[in-house]
C-alpha cells in the first residue's frame, strides 16, 4: 500500500535578486506515499508555493535557481529531465490548481473548450472525444455537462474552482498540487469543494500535495502533514502526530495562536515578532529570535532532523528532549 | 442600559445594470457602550456595506442610525467631519488601505493634520509617538514606507490613523482576515485591549466564525443582505436556531484530528440579491424550506430573550 | 534616524540615477546656452552674406552656413531660446489642461465625464495640427498664442491618462480611507490622486516636448508662429527640407539640438517617475 510516489531529498532553491540571495526552499526532504495526501502549512513566505512551483518544473529562471537536491517522482530524478519531457509530465502526471479561481480560467474561452484543450495535449483523440470526455470531467466535479459551452464569467467563484479541478484532473495525474484550492471561497463553498476533492481522491486514487495555512484544512483533508518556517520543514508526521502531538515550538505556537471555537480563552497567545528576513537568515535556528526556549546552541547552530517515531519527525533539539521526557514518563 | 449606537430598519440599494440590489435589506440592531457586535456572513451577504453605511461612507437609501440618542442618518458637511472623529473604521486589506507614497508617521498624522488636533509642532510629533507605541509600532519605522513592512504592522499603521481622532466607535471590517495566524492574533489582542483601555465600541465584520466568537459579545448573522440570526455569542455557539447558521457552523474546518462531524454540506451557490422575490432568501439552499419559505418573508421574532431568529420553522 | 521628507527621499533617489542626472546636465547645458545665447554665439542670428553661402562646418563656422551665409550655430544656440519655452509651455499647458480636465471627469464620474470626455473626443477627432492651425489662426499669430494652440492640441491625449491613472486610483481603499478620516475632496485630490497618478503624466510630457517643438514649427511655416528670421529649431528644420540632398548640416545640427533636448527630457522624466516612487529602491 505505502508505495512512494514523490520522494524529495535536500531540495534548495534560491532566488538572486540584486546581489542579495533569497533562500526560498533550504534542504526540505519530504516523501509522499501514493494515494495519500500531505498538506503543507506554513505563513506567507515560508516558502510553500516555491516548494511547489518547484516540483512541478516551473520556477522562473532567472532569478530561480535549483541549488541542490533531487525531486524523484516515480523513480526517476525530476530535476534531471529535460524540457520537453517535464511538459510532457506537467498536466498528464502532475497538475496543479492554483489558489485564485478568478485569474486561472482564460476569459475568452469556454469551460468545456479549456479542459479538452488539456486532454488534447496529452491524449491522443479526436476534437469530438476530447470535448465528450470534457463534459464527462464537467460532471463529475458536479457540473451539468451542458454548462460546457458556457464562459468563466458565467460561473461563481465556487464554479470555477471546480472548473480549475476538472481541468487539473483532466488526464487524470498521480499527483495533484493545490495551492490553497479554497482560500478565495466563502465556508459553505468551501466545504463543497473540499468534499469533492476528499470524493475524487479516494475515485481516483490521486495522491496529493495541499499547500494551506488553515489548519482546519488539513485535519479535513491529510493524511501527513509538513509544517514550514523560513525555507525549511521544522516538523513533519501523520496528521495525529501534528495535531496531537506537534512539539516544535513553532508548531505549537501556530496552534495557540487559533481562537478556538470549542474553548474560551480570554487572550490568544501570539508568537511574538515576526518571520524573518529571507535574505538574512540567522546563522542558528530560524525560529530562535521568536522562540520561547530559545538557548545559546540555539543561536549558534541549527539543530538537525531527528526521528521521533516511525513517522514524526523534528527539527529541534528541545522538543525532542521534551518529547522524549514525556514518553518516558508514559 | 447605554446604547451608543441604534440601527433602525437600515436598507442600502444600488442600481445595477441587471436592476436594484438590495445589499442591506431592512437591518435593525443596537450596540452597548464597551461592547462588540460581530457581524458574520458570507460574500454578497452586505455585511461590508453595512459597515461602510455605518461610518458614512455610503448614504443610507432608508432607514434610520442614531448615535448617542442623535439621528445621523442624513447630515451636514460640518457635521460629517465632527461624526468623523467619533466613528472610524478599521480596513480589512492593509496592502491598499494606506497611501503608498507617504511614510508611517505621516500616515498615522494625516488625521491629526486634517482636524487641526495640535497646537505646536512638537505636540504634533508627540502626539504620532505615542500613537505608534500604542499600537506597538517600533519608533524606528516612522520614516519607512508601507511596502517596506509587512502586512501586520501595516494593519497596525490602520488602527493608529482610526485610533488618533479618540474615536467612541470603530468599524473593524474584516481587519484580521489578510493575514497569517500569529499575526492575527496579535493584532486581536491588541484590539482587544484597545477596546479595554479606552472603552471602544466594535461592530467586527468577519467572514471567519472563530475570530468573531473570540471578540464579539453579539453576533448577527447576514445572509444576502438581512438578518437570519441575533443573539448573544454564547448563545449562538450552543443553542443557534436558523437552519444557515447551522450550516455556517459545520462547514467550519475544525483543526483537530479524531472527532467525529458530520458536515451538512449546503447545496447550491450563494446568488445575489438583485430583485429579490418575497419569500426566504436562503429557502433555495435550505433543507427545512416548504411553500411558505418560498413565498411569504420570514419575519426576524424574539424566540428567547435578547435571541431574534428569521425563520417560518422555528 | 533622521527625519526625511518625502522631497528630500524624491531628491536622493533621483541623483541615485545616473541617467537621469545625466539628463539634468544636458538640460541644464541648453538653458544656459538659451540664456547666455548673446555670449555664446560668434554672429548674429541675421548676418547674411552672399559670400559665405553653404559653407561645410568649418573652425569659422562650427556648424557651417546656410543658403542666406548666415551661421547655423549662432541660430542653433538663439533657436534655444524660444525652442525651449515653446516646447517646455505647450506642454505645461497640455498638462494643466488635460490633466484638471481628466482628473475631475474621473473623480466626479458620470456626468462631468460624459461632457468633458465627450467634448475631448470630438477635439480628438480632429487632426493635431488641424486643431492648432485653427485655434492659432483666430488667435492671431504670435509666440503665446502659438504655445496656447499646441497646448490645447495636446491637452486631450494628457486628459485621457490621467482620467485612466485616476479611476484605477480613486478605487484603492486608501482614498476611502482619507475620505473616512475627514478629509475633503480637494486634499484627496492633491494629497492622494496628482501624486500617485503622476507617473504616466510625466512620460507623456516628456515625449511631448519634441511633438510641441515640431508642431511649432508647422505652424511657424505656415506663418502662424514665429515669424523669419526669428530663429527657432523646428523653423530650421522645415526651412532646410529643399537642401537636405546637398547641404546635410542645415538639418543635422537644429535636428540635433531638438533630439538632445527630447532624449535629456526622456531621462529626467524618467528618473523623476522612478524618484516620486518609494517602493523602487535602487
Amino acid at each position: 500500500m505505502s508505495e512512494t510516489i514523490l520522494e524529495i531529498k535536500n531540495l534548495t532553491i534560491h532566488y538572486v535578486v540584486d546581489k542579495e540571495t533569497v533562500e526560498a526552499v533550504n534542504n526540505v526532504n519530504l516523501q509522499i506515499n501514493k494515494g495519500e495526501t500531505l498538506g503543507l502549512v506554513g505563513e506567507t513566505g515560508a516558502g510553500k508555493t516555491t516548494l511547489a512551483k518547484g516540483i512541478m518544473g516551473i520556477i522562473p529562471n532567472p532569478p530561480g535557481k535549483i541549488l541542490n537536491g533531487e525531486i524523484i517522482f516515480e523513480g526517476e530524478n525530476l530535476l534531471k529531465k529535460n524540457k520537453k519531457e517535464m511538459q510532457a509530465i506537467r498536466g498528464e502526471k502532475i497538475s496543479m490548481i492554483f489558489q485564485d479561481p478568478m485569474t486561472a480560467l482564460n476569459p475568452v474561452m469556454t469551460v468545456g473548450d479549456q479542459i479538452a484543450e488539456v486532454i488534447r495535449l496529452h491524449e491522443h483523440v479526436s476534437p469530438k472525444e476530447a470535448t465528450d470526455k470534457a463534459k464527462e470531467m464537467l460532471e463529475m466535479v458536479g457540473i451539468p455537462g451542458q454548462r460546457a459551452s458556457e464562459y468563466p464569467h458565467q460561473f461563481s467563484g465556487g464554479m470555477k474552482q471546480r472548473v480549475v479541478i476538472a481541468i487539473a484532473l483532466a488526464c487524470r495525474p498521480e499527483l495533484l498540487i493545490a495551492d490553497e484550492p479554497t482560500t478565495a471561497l466563502d465556508v459553505t463553498i468551501q466545504m463543497q469543494v473540499l468534499d469533492l476533492m476528499n470524493n475524487l481522491k479516494k475515485q481516483l486514487g490521486t495522491s496529493m500535495v495541499l499547500i494551506t495555512h488553515d489548519f482546519g484544512v488539513v485535519a479535513e483533508m491529510c493524511e501527513k502533514v509538513a509544517i514550514m518556517y523560513a525555507g525549511e520543514v521544522v516538523e513533519y508526521g501523520t496528521a495525529r502526530d501534528i495535531f496531537n502531538h506537534g512539539c516544535h515550538p513553532y508548531t505549537r505556537g501556530l496552534f495557540e495562536s487559533l481562537p478556538s471555537l470549542n474553548e474560551d480563552q480570554p487572550r490568544l497567545k501570539p508568537i511574538v515578532g515576526l518571520m524573518p528576513d529571507p535574505t538574512q537568515l540567522p546563522v542558528g535556528c530560524n525560529f530562535a529570535p521568536r522562540c520561547p526556549y530559545c538557548t545559546d546552541a540555539c543561536k549558534e547552530r541549527k539543530s538537525d532532523m531527528v526521528n521521533l517515531t516511525e513517522t514524526h519527525q523534528v527539527k529541534c533539539d528541545y522538543a525532542v528532549r521534551k518529547f522524549r521526557e514525556e514518553t518516558d514518563n508514559g | 442600559m447605554d446604547n451608543i449606537l441604534e440601527v433602525k430598519n437600515l436598507k442600502k440599494y444600488f442600481d445595477t445594470p441587471g436592476g436594484k440590489l438590495h445589499a442591506v435589506d431592512d437591518v435593525s440592531f443596537t450596540i452597548e457602550r464597551g461592547k462588540t457586535l460581530g457581524v458574520v456572513g458570507e460574500s454578497g451577504c452586505g455585511k461590508s456595506t453595512m459597515g461602510r453605511v455605518i461610518v458614512h461612507l455610503l448614504d443610507a437609501t432608508d432607514g434610520k442610525i442614531f448615535f448617542e440618542g442623535k439621528d445621523i442618518t442624513r447630515v451636514s458637511k460640518g457635521e460629517l467631519k465632527k461624526l468623523r472623529r467619533d466613528i472610524q473604521m478599521i480596513f480589512q486589506d492593509p496592502y491598499s488601505s494606506i497611501d503608498p507614497r507617504m511614510t508611517v508617521r505621516d500616515l498615522i498624522g494625516e488625521p491629526l493634520k486634517t482636524h487641526k488636533l495640535f497646537s505646536s509642532k512638537q505636540e504634533y510629533e508627540d502626539k504620532v509617538s505615542h500613537l505608534m507605541e500604542t499600537v506597538g509600532l517600533a519608533e524606528r519605522v516612522g520614516y519607512q514606507y508601507p511596502h517596506e513592512l509587512d502586512g501586520g504592522r501595516r494593519q497596525r499603521i490602520g488602527i493608529a490613523r482610526a485610533l488618533a481622532l479618540e474615536p467612541k466607535f470603530i468599524v473593524c471590517d474584516e481587519p484580521v482576515s489578510a493575514l497569517d495566524v500569529s499575526i492575527q492574533a496579535q493584532i486581536l489582542n491588541l484590539l482587544m485591549d484597545l477596546q479595554d483601555s479606552r472603552q471602544l465600541t466594535y461592530i467586527f465584520v468577519t467572514h471567519d466564525l472563530s475570530v468573531v466568537k473570540h471578540i464579539s459579545d453579539d453576533i448577527l448573522v447576514m445572509y444576502l443582505g438581512q438578518m437570519v440570526e441575533k443573539c448573544a455569542s454564547k448563545e449562538l455557539f450552543e443553542n443557534h436556531k436558523h437552519p444557515y447558521t447551522k450550516a455556517l457552523l459545520s462547514a467550519i474546518p475544525i483543526p483537530m484530528v479524531d472527532i467525529e462531524r458530520k458536515h451538512e454540506i449546503l447545496k447550491g451557490e450563494i446568488t445575489s440579491p438583485i430583485n429579490p422575490k418575497p419569500g426566504c432568501r436562503f429557502a433555495p439552499r435550505c433543507p427545512l424550506a416548504n411553500d411558505r419559505c418560498h413565498s411569504e418573508n420570514p419575519e426576524l421574532r424574539e424566540i428567547a430573550p435578547q435571541h431574534f431568529v428569521a425563520c417560518h420553522n422555528i | 534616524m533622521k527625519k526625511k521628507s518625502y522631497w528630500m527621499g524624491v531628491w536622493e533617489r533621483f541623483i541615485k540615477n545616473r541617467m537621469a542626472v545625466l539628463g539634468i546636465v544636458i538640460l541644464t547645458c541648453l538653458i544656459l546656452c538659451a540664456v547666455f545665447a548673446p555670449y555664446i554665439a560668434p554672429y548674429g542670428i541675421d548676418d547674411q552674406n552672399s559670400k559665405t553661402r553653404f559653407i561645410a562646418p568649418c573652425a569659422e563656422f562650427l556648424f557651417g552656413t546656410d543658403n542666406f551665409g548666415r551661421d547655423i550655430f549662432s541660430r542653433v544656440v538663439y533657436g534655444a531660446r524660444i525652442s525651449l519655452q515653446v516646447g517646455l509651455i505647450s506642454v505645461a499647458v497640455s498638462c494643466v489642461i488635460g490633466g484638471v480636465l481628466g482628473a475631475i471627469a474621473a473623480f466626479y464620474g458620470t456626468m462631468a465625464d460624459n461632457i468633458i470626455m465627450r467634448a475631448l473626443d470630438v477635439l480628438m477627432a480632429i487632426p493635431g495640427m488641424v486643431l492648432a492651425v485653427a485655434i492659432a489662426a483666430s488667435l492671431g499669430p504670435s509666440l503665446n498664442n502659438m504655445m496656447i494652440a499646441i497646448g490645447l492640441g495636446h491637452a486631450p491625449g494628457f486628459a485621457r491618462i490621467v482620467r485612466a491613472s485616476v479611476l484605477s486610483i480613486k478605487e484603492q481603499e486608501y482614498v476611502e480611507a482619507s475620505r473616512l478620516i475627514g478629509d475633503s475632496d480637494f486634499v484627496i485630490i492633491m494629497k492622494h490622486i496628482i501624486p500617485n497618478s503622476l507617473a504616466p503624466m510625466i512620460v507623456q510630457a516628456t515625449l511631448n516636448v519634441g511633438r510641441s517643438v515640431i508642431s511649432a514649427a508647422s505652424l511657424s511655416f505656415l506663418g502662424l508662429g514665429i515669424q523669419p528670421p526669428t530663429p527657432e529649431w523646428g523653423a530650421m528644420l522645415s526651412a532646410s527640407r529643399a537642401y537636405l540632398r546637398d547641404y546635410w548640416w542645415m538639418t543635422a545640427f537644429p535636428g540635433l539640438a531638438i533630439l538632445l533636448t527630447v532624449f535629456s527630457l526622456n531621462l529626467v522624466g524618467d528618473g523623476l517617475r522612478d524618484a516620486l516612487d518609494p517602493k523602487l529602491k535602487h
